[in-house]
This record gives structure tokens, sequence and C-alpha cells, in this order.
């Protein structure tokens, strides 16, 4: 209790501040919450729906991976929607201009500079001397040029602090609105599609549309384009990486004349790389704090900034992932081997197959060749042909039901743990969507500007967490259950493949590069892995139609959250401005 | 978002089955319709002729469902043309059950012929073909499950090289009845010759439209 009562968020903040604040993690909250409640049946659906989870487990483990993917890796994406598509200290720059009558807005970095020194922000100040004096000489002589300088720009600066809050707020609720409406009806947008039109439609009014980071800078791709880019690279990347896994599955263990027993014996494998994968995420970036802490350092193990160090994280990534795979095995182990008729069975079928093989290649030098080779070539065929209408006779095809059904049984556990996989990876890439926007607003509030250097706060980061768990609980449970019954078709090898995909697609988008970083579609890009598998004559029929309608929601979102955020702009402008 | 699950159309695997099960108890009707034939039960033959007909017209319609919700495209596990192939040659055997059942509703047998034990033989070696294919049908959901390729496929292959055998024993027999049809001639009024010659060839035929199911369902296997 005591803690709660030190920390004082409204610590001199007016009352219209301490009310936008307030607003902006209502809103934040409720944008988290649509995320909870829309997005992560994705996840977990399709394993609720082979059976493989009840609906129980599935929450639970939908819960423990959504926060944890959104705490722990959560931050790299919210940097973009906050900053990638267009420069908030702009929107304060514009409020300075209009205040000295400028014939053009002032750089960023002017503005960063003007505010460390009008706050004297002794750090910041030092910092600046260092770096880049002629910046601060620069902001001392624009000082120097009006006499009248702090009473003129702090009203500036705070104005244009309290406008990019408000757009923040103002967007937060028109995509969480616009979510819901969708949902409602039943389209199929995405969460990020809509936040970041909303945030594009507030920085075309508020800065114009020039201001918005359309392409990016010159030399380097970036901004809306990138952004948008994104979201058809995501869904084809996803495509490709579904479609070779599930020919990979076809021919490793589907098509082998041991289905069961290759399963087996590639589930240890396919769980090491998972469990390596997901580990090393969780350390480069969930536990980058950690590393740095005191804590850490007093134990005087290796540090985080030694050359050694990404040679270690990733040794005890793999340990875990070898303790992990050894734990697969020894279930998997469990599962009986299929009795030994039907797997005579099936190899019987393997053995028919590679003598037609051998009878086609025979056919061809048979049919090429020339005398005493080509007698020769007659005789070896005939004997071919023989041999296999006896291999062929031998193939008993009643029993091979149970073998598939084994199979399923086995892919069972690594669906449910690619579920898992996808629900981390959810968390960290959508978990922006609601963290973006609602961290930039509070920071310009608390600091009366918004400051170029700032990280997302990590309560943002819980508050995000916590609110798609709320979501999950409250609603998405229900979708869930519908989802599950729906996707039946995507049966326990299907689903790994296609969840595996996306997973990776989207962890890729959430690395710490500055080429990946992208805010993209979760929900689209596990679309773009089902068409994957069903390239690879996995699923009996798709309905293009909804693949048509992705592309119409494309057209109609982006303007629907600009519109409505900019309504809502305007609104809260009204009241609080 | 329920985008996920409006991505799968209805499988046509499953409906597939559904309508080979009305298409086998067209036959199996049809079986019972020529033992009471053969035992002069006209009555039991037009109750069942007329049962025949009802579920072939169910039959039809499920063919013409099915059709209609055939998408095309590279994301489908088997070609439509494919699969319309199928479905049409499929419901010919039901709209062949129903020919012979009117054929047999036209009169009463009669004195049984005296080939009536060949031609037992002959109906029990086309129904045994017909099985041998629904067998095949039943494996489609597994065939999909392995991805048309690999051991499934290659069972499949035997299974429908089955059907062929069985199929060109039954045309051996088909011969053979008509010769003893034709050594008969004398003995039948011109009437019952032609109705036994079309008999003979609707049965025939039950296992030809089997052997031609099959032939199309090995063009769906991705054999190597």
């Amino acid at each position: 209790m005591t803690l709660l009562l030190a920390f004082d968020p409204f610590a001199g903040l007016t009352t219209n501040q301490a009310i936008l604040l307030c607003l902006a993690v209502a809103f934040g909250f409720y944008m988290a919450w649509n995320i909870g409640a829309n997005d992560v049946a994705n996840a977990m659906g399709t394993s609720v729906g082979s059976g493989a989870l009840t609906l129980k487990w599935a929450i639970i483990l939908a819960a423990i991976f959504e926060f944890s993917g959104a705490y722990l890796v959560g931050s790299n994406v919210s940097e973009t929607v906050r900053k990638g598509i267009f420069d908030p200290i702009q929107v304060t720059a514009i409020e300075v201009q209009d205040a000295f009558d400028l014939e053009e807005p002032p750089s960023s970095e002017l503005v960063t500079t003007l505010t460390a020194l009008i706050k004297e922000d002794a750090e910041s100040i030092a910092e600046l001397e260092a770096e880049s004096p002629e910046l601060l000489l620069e902001a001392r002589t624009f000082i120097d040029q009006y006499p009248d300088f702090r009473k003129v720009y702090e009203p500036a600066q705070q104005k244009g602090s309290l406008n990019l809050a408000m757009g923040m707020i103002a967007a937060l609720l028109a995509a969480g609105l616009w979510l819901q409406i969708a949902s409602y009806f039943g389209w199929p947008v995405s969460t990020t599609h809509s936040i970041v039109g909303a945030v594009v439609g507030f920085g075309c009014v508020a800065l114009g549309i020039k201001a918005v980071d359309w392409v990016g800078s010159p030399g380097e791709f970036g901004g809306v384009a990138k952004i948008a880019a994104s979201w058809l690279v995501s869904p084809l990347l996803a495509g490709s990486i579904a479609y070779l896994l599930f020919r990979f599955v076809q021919k490793g263990v589907l098509n082998k004349p041991d289905p069961v027993k290759s399963a087996k014996r590639m589930t240890p494998v396919i769980v090491f790389f998972m469990v390596m994968i997901l580990a090393g995420m969780t350390a480069f970036k969930g536990l980058k704090h950690f590393w740095k802490s005191d804590f850490y350092k007093d134990l005087g193990l290796i540090g985080s900034k030694d050359p050694l160090f990404p040679l270690l994280v990733f040794g005890a990534a793999a340990v875990l992932g070898i303790v992990c795979a050894a734990v697969a095995a020894a279930v998997v182990r469990k599962i009986d081997d299929v009795p030994l008729d039907t797997r005579k069975q099936f190899e019987a079928a393997y053995v028919a197959r590679s003598l037609g093989k051998m009878h086609k290649h025979m056919a061809r030098v048979q049919a090429s060749a020339h005398g005493e080779v080509g007698e020769k070539a007659d005789s070896i065929l005939a004997e071919v042909r023989k041999l296999e209408d006896l291999a062929q006779k031998q193939t008993d095809p009643a029993a091979t039901h149970s073998v598939y059904r084994k199979v399923e049984k086995i892919f069972m556990y690594l669906q449910i743990l690619s579920a898992c996989f996808v629900a981390f990876a959810h968390g960290a890439n959508d978990v922006a969507n609601a963290i973006g926007p609602l961290s930039a607003a509070v920071q310009s509030i608390q600091d009366g500007a918004a400051a170029a250097k700032s990280t997302v706060p990590a309560w943002a980061l819980l508050l995000g967490g916590t609110g798609i768990i709320v979501g999950l609980a409250t609603w998405g449970w229900r979708v869930m259950q519908t989802i599950g019954k729906k996707i039946t078709e995507l049966t326990p090898t299907r689903g790994f493949c296609a969840e595996l995909a996306a997973a990776t697609t989207i962890l890729i988008a959430s690395l710490p590069f500055s080429w990946a970083k992208v805010p993209i579609s979760t929900t689209h890009t596990l679309v773009g892995a089902v068409l994957g598998v069903g390239m690879a004559r996995g699923i009996g029929a798709i309905n293009l139609n909804t693949v048509r309608d992705i592309a119409a929601s494309w057209v109609i979102t982006i303007p629907a959250g600009a519109g409505l955020c900019i309504v809502f702009y305007y609104v809260l402008r009204l009241i609080f401005a | 978002m329920r985008t996920i699950a409006k991505l799968f159309g209805r499988s046509p695997f499953v409906p597939i089955q559904q309508h080979m099960e009305r298409v086998a108890r067209c036959v199996s009707k049809a079986q019972a319709m020529i033992d009471a034939y053969l035992a002069n039960d006209q009555a039991t033959v037009e109750k069942l002729a007329a049962e025949i007909d009802e579920i072939e017209e169910t039959a039809d319609h499920l063919k013409r469902d099915i059709e209609h919700q055939l998408r095309g495209g590279v994301f489908m596990a088997v070609d439509r043309g494919r699969l319309r192939q199928i479905i049409i040659v499929q419901d010919s055997i039901a709209d062949k059950m129903q020919n012979l059942g009117k054929l047999l509703t036209l009169r009463a047998c009669g004195d049984v012929p005296p080939f009536v034990e060949e031609f037992k033989a002959f109906v029990q070696i086309n129904l045994d073909t017909f099985d041998a294919i629904r067998q095949v049908i039943d494996e489609l959901d597994n065939l999909l499950e392995a991805g048309f390729a690999g051991g499934e496929a290659q069972t499949t292959v035997e299974l429908i090289r089955r059907v062929g055998e069985l199929e060109a024993q039954a045309d051996v027999m088909q011969h053979d009845l008509l010769k003893q049809l034709f050594a008969h001639e004398s003995d039948l009024t011109v009437g019952s010759f032609f109705l036994w010659t079309k008999v003979l060839k609707q049965v025939s035929d039950l296992g030809d439209r089997s052997n031609r199911l099959g032939n199309r369902i090995r063009g769906i296997l991705q054999l190597k």
C-alpha cells in the first residue's frame, strides 16, 4: 500500500492532464482488451478444435504465453507504432512555429534541446554538450533572440504535448471501437491495421499529410510503406514456410514406411528447435534489463557486454532445448508402436512403391537400349514386373487408419507447443498496438513534452499484458469455442505446420533489428500459413473469398481507423484544449 | 477474430462419401430386386424399384450440391475438374441401378432362364467390383491426411487395381452369358430375349462404372 501511495502519477499535473492520463490508461486497456478478446483465439483455437486441449487449458496456456510474450519481448514493435509513422516531437514543433511566427517548424532536435534547456535538465544538457555542441549553440542563440522566450515557449510546448496525448488517446479509442464494430459484424480486420490507420489519421490532421512518414527517409525504406509492405510480405513468408514445413512433414513422416516411428523420431528435434528459439528470444530481448541489473552483476558471471555473452546465452538456450527434447522423447515413447502387421503393411507399400520406380526406370532403359543390353533389360523388366505384382499383393489397405490416428496423436503434443509459440509471438507483436500509443500519450503528459529518447515503460507492458488476459477471460474464450469447432479441418499435422510458420514469421518481425521491428498482422500471417498448407494439398477445401475479404478490409480499415481517430481527436480538443 | 475459421471451405470428401453411401443403398436394393425378380415376386420388385427411384433422386441432389460448392485454384487438395469427374461417374452408378429397376418392372420373369446360376454369379462379381471401389471412396479422407502420396496412395492404387481385375473377370463372364443367351435363343420369347440382353448390359455397367471411377481416382494421386 505504501508503495502505491508513494507512486503518484498525478504529481504536478493540471486537472485536464490528470483526466487525460486516466483516459489514456483506460483506452489503452480497452484496446488491449479487444486484442485479447478477438485475436488470441487464433493461437489456441486450432488446438481446441482438434481436441488437443480443453478450453480451460487453452485459456490458461494462452494467458501465460501471451503475457510473457507481451511483457518480455513486446517493447520492440511498440517503438515503431510510436515513432515510425510520424515524428511525435513535430507535434510540439508546429506549436512552437505558431508561437514564434517562424517560417517553418523547427527541427525535432532543436525542440528537444530547447526543452532540455528550459527545464534546466542538467543531465541532458551535459550529454548534449558532449555530443552536439553546435545544436546547443543553435538553441542558445534561438533563446537569446526572444527576450520573453520562456513565456512564449512553455505554453506552446505544453500545448504540443497535450495535442500529441489527445491524438494518441483518440487513436486508441478509434482502433478499439473499430475492432469491436468489425468483430461484431464478423469482418476480418486486424488490430494492427486499425491502430496504424488511426495513428496515420492523427498524423495527417496534426501535422499535415506531408509530415507523415510515408516511405521512410531517402536511402532507407521505412514509414507507413514499410508497415504496409510487411502486411503483404508476412503472409507470403508465413505461407512459404508453412508450405515447406508441411512438405517436410509429408516426406519425413506421413509418406514414410512407418509414419509413427518417423513422427516419434522427429518430435524431439522439432521440440529442440522450438524451445531454443523461444528461450533465445526471451533471453536476448526480454531479459535485457535483467542482465544490466545489479543483482545479475553481483553474481559475478559474464557481463552482457562481453563478446562471449551471446554465445553463453545461445548455449544456455540449447541446453534448455535439449532438456525439453528429452522430455518430449519420453512423452512420445509412451505411445505404442504400431502393431507389427500394420507396420509390415506399410513397409510392403513402401517396397511396392520403390519397385514401381524401378519398373519405370527399367522401362526407360529397355526402350532406348539395343542389342544384348536391350535383351537383358527385357528380361529384367519382366522380373521387376513380377516382383512388383507380388509386393502389391502383400499390401493390405484396411490397416492404415490406426496409423494416421497415432501420427495425429503425436502431432497433438507438437501442436500444443506451437500454439503456445503463437501465443508468445502474438503477445510480443500485438501488445504494441495498445502500448505504443499509450506510452506515447502517458509520456508526453507526464514530461510535458515528447522526449526524443524514451522507452516503453514496463508498467505499460504490464497493463497491456493484463488487458489481453482480461479480454481473453471475458470474451476471448467464447470466440475460441466457436472457432475451435469450425476449424477441425486443421488436424494436428496441419495445425502444427501453420502455427509454427506463423509464429516464426511474427517473431522475425519482432526481432530487435531495424529492418524487422514492424507491427505485422498476426491474423493475416496465420491465414497466409494456412494457405501455404493448402497449396501443399493439405486441406480439403479453402474458401478464397476470405482472402478477398481480407484485401477489402485493408482498404476499409485504414481510412476507417483514420477517420474515427480524427473525429475523436477533434472531440477531445473541444473538451480539453 | 473468426477469419481463420472462415478460411475453410467445406471439404468435398465428406459429401462425396455421403453420396457414395446413397449409391451403395441403390446397389443393395438392386441386388434384392434381382433376387425378387428371379423368385417372380413382382410386387417386391415394384416396391424396390420405387425405393431406388427415391434414393437416386436424393443422390442427384447431393451431386448437384457438391458440384455447386466445388471451387478451383491452387489451394485445393484436388483439382476441381477431377473431382467433378469422380462425382459424375459415381452418380451414374445410381442411374444404372435405376434403369435396371425400370427394366425389371416391365414384365414378370416367368420361367427362370436356364443360365440363372451363371447370371447370379455375374451379378455377384459386379457387386464385388462395386464394393471394392466403395472401399476406395471410404479411404479418401485418409488419402487427404497423407497428402495423396506415399504408402496410402500406394494402397489406393492397389485397391483400384483389384477393381480392374474384378471388372475384367466380369467381362469374361458377361461374354459367356451372352453366348448362352444366344444358344437358348429359340427357347425364349423375343420379349424376354430382348429384356435379358438389356438386363445383362445394366448389370455389367455396374462393374464398368466402378472401374471407371477407380481410374478417375487414380488421377488425383501423386505417384512418383
